[in-house]
């Protein structure tokens, strides 16, 4: 996997695709093999470790939405800001630039019972990219939303794949998705059955399901 | 008909998952139930107990005391058409001589040697009665032979007119008097270390007293079913000339008032207890079932859509009640009678109570079913009846926001974060409290609970502690105490200033009285004291000092005695006392703890008893601590003397006496701290595995563990500081309302908590929190972040 690369995973299910991502995440450990992320082997590290490499790399989106539902959107966005600066570290937009990125600017305190769930998908989407991570993860991030909502996510998605640069990896069952990657992987009862590559990936809006 | 074992399978499997918290409520209702049972079975059994010892040995109905009576008018009391039986008796106080470092005062009270009485009969527990034409012999009562070690065959050597007079040990006997041995009802602290009670021949004590066919004391068991108060007036009418000193009735007897002062308290204990635990018990049951309805919703729309009716759902989740209410009620009865059981062994082994009754009380037990369950059931059936309304299509949908509760901005975190900026470690605890404010305020009532039982349990030992430091430093200024049964006069108390060791020696008239205002009236103690004698200090509720209070025709009373005449400040009272009777006017009301000794002029006092000289039968003595045990020696061998008393030793006797007053508060506190405990738990863990997904959610973002057990413990600790102002409120008012249910005419506890008390109180009852948010902080740790961040709850 190259650097701002966009790729789909697609699968059936139980194929393995959320245990892949939830490896590359470090979210999972591996009974056996390696995970190599950035050139450094994950598998081997301690709890510490790999909180702190998620932290810092690791930029997920999750199906459902897992916002924190006492804080509004602006919040939910510096909670993950408040931990990328706990290292030092000084991430390069705030959470209004952040929001405003996703097409939220309006709705910046509102809480996540007052947003649309394609709202909240994007509440989620500006969350993941505060810390500036280079690898953004994704759990079919339009399983729970409408067509066409589904659609204005991937699109925010592909643009921040295009602009900012950041390797995506998304997972999902919609065949149809892969599209708009770069590399599509088909995944079967755990192993990579085949490759594809889109010379001319897809717009979102191309897209029908 | 299939249907039902598998909801009931699904029962069973629910438990199993969430067994901690079952476990938790099942203890919870077992701490509830036990309670009940263990203080209410203790005090029946205590109580059947006495009343067992009374009814064996013809526990009087009342006493009468005169100064000397011929033995002939005990028959004119027996032909009283009330009076079922009566005895007469010779009984006088005396000094023991023990050893040469170790005296005691010694009653010796008469005995028919051809039988036993009829009435205030004794146990023998080792050796024998008396037999007839014998001399030189005593009964001793058990609590004294047990604390020296005296068995038949040993001497005893009582201190006649001040020399010593063997008595050969024939028998230890238990005596329904003396079950509790309380010299009177001044004696507040008892002792087994300081107080011989010696049952010998009557003619002996005749003799001792150098009378023939006299009495002093009327013993009267009256006919069942009549008033005893017409049994005491034809008595008191027939002693009257005979210098009536007092009549005493069982419920005043000192023994038996002590005893039923003890269990007053246990039956208190024994209502308070269990329904502030089952209280806790209903809310947790509450919040656990609350959750577990909502958590399984997804559930509850799958078994209606596959038609299981409103009322199958409904009864299943009741049924998580019933069992956890079964269990807990099965084995709380069964602790609970056990408890009991030990509870009166202890008590009885403790004071030497003779005869021991246990036994099961059924009617409590189905009280204390239909308590359990009925709290239970309560706490069960709204979640219940929430399951039951679920409509099966919007319960199966998997849409997240569903799932989602609503967040706010509570006004106590919008005052604080304008004062300074609230990072997300303070504001994330905050707004938790107030996202279910439902479960915060019912784990706030848990913790407000364990802290109102927690301090009022810790303010009896403040309270205790008060006082006793109170009396003994503050009121009770003296070091040494004798009391004498003839009069005293001016040359021997200036003898006994004159030595070695004594430092000063002030005395007082002390009368047996009845204080009387519109037919209301009170028997207690008298003193007459000079106005400038410092042995009593006095704890004047009005604005004035005891010295003007003692003016000629003056009283001062205690203000339960005060109240209980319904008297006011310059009221006229009547005194009466075997001697005369006089008007007084009340000039002012002194707080005593222990007794209610009432204080007048001495020269009033020289007056009520027509004595034209100065005469006394008290004095009060400081001294130099190494000579105590010798001048106690010498006071003993003054003739006359009835009793000495060192106040260090009534300290020490006070405190042993408290031992096991102190265990049972210790019990209780312990109590109070596990139902802290689980109620903490609970909630805990019920938020924990209701924030499963977005704990998982923060941490897969990268916040560390250390913070999120951080966020935990804030939450919890701001809780707690939120519920202790008013469990702080509520048991200081607990406190006061227990002791004045404590409160007597003979005992006056003021409710009183030390400031330390208050923060080692809550000190505790937050380190119990924390204690019970370890289980929930290791859940978080080993949370599988993978699932549960897919988990919708």
């Amino acid at each position: 996997m190259e650097r701002s690369e966009f790729i789909v995973v697609l699968g059936p299910s139980g194929s393995g695709k959320t245990t892949l991502l939830n490896l590359i995440g470090g979210i999972d450990s591996p009974t056996e093999g390696k995970i190599i992320v950035d050139g450094v082997d994950i598998s081997g590290f301690e709890e510490e470790k790999l909180t702190r490499f998620r932290r810092e790399k690791i930029g997920f989106i999750f199906q459902f939405l897992n916002l924190i539902p006492t804080l509004t959107a602006r919040e939910n966005v510096e909670f993950a800001l408040e931990l990328a600066t706990r290292d030092g570290a000084k991430p390069g937009r705030d959470a209004r630039e952040l929001l405003a990125m996703v097409g939220l600017k309006e709705r910046l305190d509102h809480f996540p019972y007052q947003l649309s769930g394609g709202e909240q998908q994007r509440v989620a989407i500006a969350r993941a990219l505060a810390k500036n991570p280079p690898l953004m993860l994704c759990d079919e991030p339009t399983g729970e939303l409408d067509f066409r909502t589904g659609k204005t996510i991937l699109k925010v998605m592909r643009e921040l794949n295009r602009n900012e640069g950041k390797t995506f990896i998304l997972v999902s069952h919609n065949a149809v998705i892969g599209k708009i990657a770069g590399r599509v992987l088909h995944l079967h009862d755990g192993k990579i059955v085949k490759e594809e590559r889109n010379e001319v990936p897809l717009d979102p809006e191309e897209i029908e399901w | 008909m299939r249907v039902v074992p598998k909801l009931f399978l699904k029962n069973w499997r629910d438990i199993k998952a969430l067994k901690a918290q079952f476990i938790a409520l099942i203890f919870i209702v077992v701490l509830g139930t036990m309670s009940f049972i263990a203080a209410i079975s203790a005090y029946q059994n205590l109580f059947s107990s006495y009343n067992h010892v009374y009814e064996r040995l013809h526990f009087a109905d009342f006493t009468a005391k005169v100064q000397m009576a011929p033995s002939q008018v005990v028959q004119k009391v027996r032909d009283l058409g009330e009076v079922e039986v009566a005895e007469g008796r010779l009984v006088m106080d005396t000094g023991l001589y023990i050893s040469e470092k170790n005296q005691a005062t010694t009653r010796l009270i008469g005995m028919p040697v051809d039988r036993h009485p009829r009435v205030n009969d004794v146990l023998i527990e080792k050796g024998r009665y008396f037999k007839p034409g014998e001399r030189d012999v005593c009964l001793v009562e058990k609590h004294f032979a047990e604390y020296h070690e005296k068995k038949p065959g040993d001497y005893l050597q009582p201190i006649i007119k001040g020399k010593k007079r063997g008595l050969k040990i024939i028998g230890v006997a238990a005596s329904p008097e003396y079950l509790i041995p309380s010299r009177s009802k001044e004696d507040i602290v008892p002792s087994a270390c300081r107080f011989a009670v010696l049952f010998v021949p009557q003619n002996e004590i005749e003799e001792l007293l150098g009378t023939s066919d006299s009495i002093n004391e009327v013993c009267v068991l009256v006919k069942k079913g009549t008033d005893p108060r017409v049994a005491i007036e034809g008595t008191e009418e027939i002693l009257e000339p005979h210098g009536l000193i007092e009549t005493l009735k069982k419920e005043n007897q000192p023994s038996n008032a002590a005893l039923e002062m003890d269990l007053e308290g246990y039956r208190e204990i024994g209502w308070m207890m269990p329904a502030l635990i089952l209280i806790i018990a209903s809310l947790s049951l509450y919040i656990a079932l609350s959750r577990l309805v909502q958590a399984q919703r997804g559930e509850i729309g799958l078994a209606k859509a596959l038609s299981y009716s409103n009322r199958q759902v409904f009864l299943h989740y009741l049924i998580f009640s019933i069992i956890i209410a079964t269990i807990g009620t099965t084995l709380g009865l069964i602790l609970g009678q056990w408890t009991g059981g030990e509870i009166t062994r202890a008590y009885a082994a403790e004071l030497g109570i003779p005869l021991v009754k246990t036994r099961l009380y059924p009617g409590y037990m189905l009280e204390a079913t239909f308590m359990s369950f009925f709290f239970c059931l309560i706490a069960a059936i709204v979640p219940a009846r929430a399951s039951a309304k679920m409509k099966p299509a919007i319960a199966m949908r998997t849409d997240p926001s569903l799932g989602i509760q609503k967040g706010s901005v509570s006004i106590p975190e919008r005052i604080l974060s304008k004062l300074l900026p609230l990072p997300f470690a303070v504001k994330i605890p905050f707004r938790n409290i107030f996202r279910t404010r439902r479960r915060s305020l019912y784990t706030a009532l848990g913790i407000i609970f364990a802290l109102v039982l927690t301090l009022a349990t810790w303010s009896m030992f403040d309270a205790m502690d008060y006082m006793l430091k109170c009396q003994a430093e503050k009121i009770e200024r003296w070091d040494m105490m004798a009391a004498f049964s003839q009069p005293l006069f001016r040359e021997r108390i200036k003898e006994i200033g004159g030595w070695d060791g004594v430092r000063r020696v002030e005395s007082a008239l002390i009368l047996p009285t009845k204080i009387t205002n519109h037919g209301k009236s009170s028997e207690t103690m008298l003193i007459a004291m000079k106005p400038e004698a410092s042995f009593h200090g006095f704890r004047i509720m009005q604005k004035r000092e005891a010295k003007e209070a003692l003016e000629e025709r003056g009283i001062i009373l205690t203000p339960f005695i005060a109240r209980k005449l319904e008297l006011e400040v310059c009221d006229e009272v009547k005194v009466e006392t075997p001697w005369g009777d006089k008007k007084f006017t009340l000039q002012a009301t002194s707080e005593e703890f222990l007794g209610a000794p009432t204080f007048i002029h001495y020269k009033d006092g020289l007056k009520l008893v027509n004595s034209p000289t100065e005469v006394v039968n008290a004095i009060y003595l400081r001294v130099d601590p190494e000579r105590a045990e010798k001048i106690r020696k010498d006071l003993f061998e003054i003739p006359g003397v009835s009793s000495v008393d060192i106040k260090k030793n009534i300290v020490a006797d006070w405190k042993e006496l408290m031992g096991l007053f102190y265990l049972f508060m210790g019990i209780i506190l312990l109590f109070a701290f596990a139902m802290a405990f689980i109620v903490v738990f609970n909630t805990l863990t019920t938020n924990i595995l209701e924030r499963e997904r977005e704990i998982a959610t923060m941490r897969t973002l990268g916040e560390n563990r250390r913070r999120l057990t951080f966020m935990i413990t804030l939450e919890n600790l701001l809780l707690g500081i939120m519920a202790l102002p008013m469990g702080i409120l509520l048991g200081f008012l607990t406190a006061s309302g227990m002791m004045k249910s404590f409160q007597s005419e003979m005992f006056y506890m003021k409710a009183f908590i030390y400031p330390r008390s208050y923060i080692i109180v809550s000190g505790i009852i937050l380190g119990i929190m924390l204690l019970s948010e370890i289980p929930a902080i290791r859940r978080v740790n080993r949370l599988d972040l993978a699932r549960a961040t897919k988990v919708l709850e």
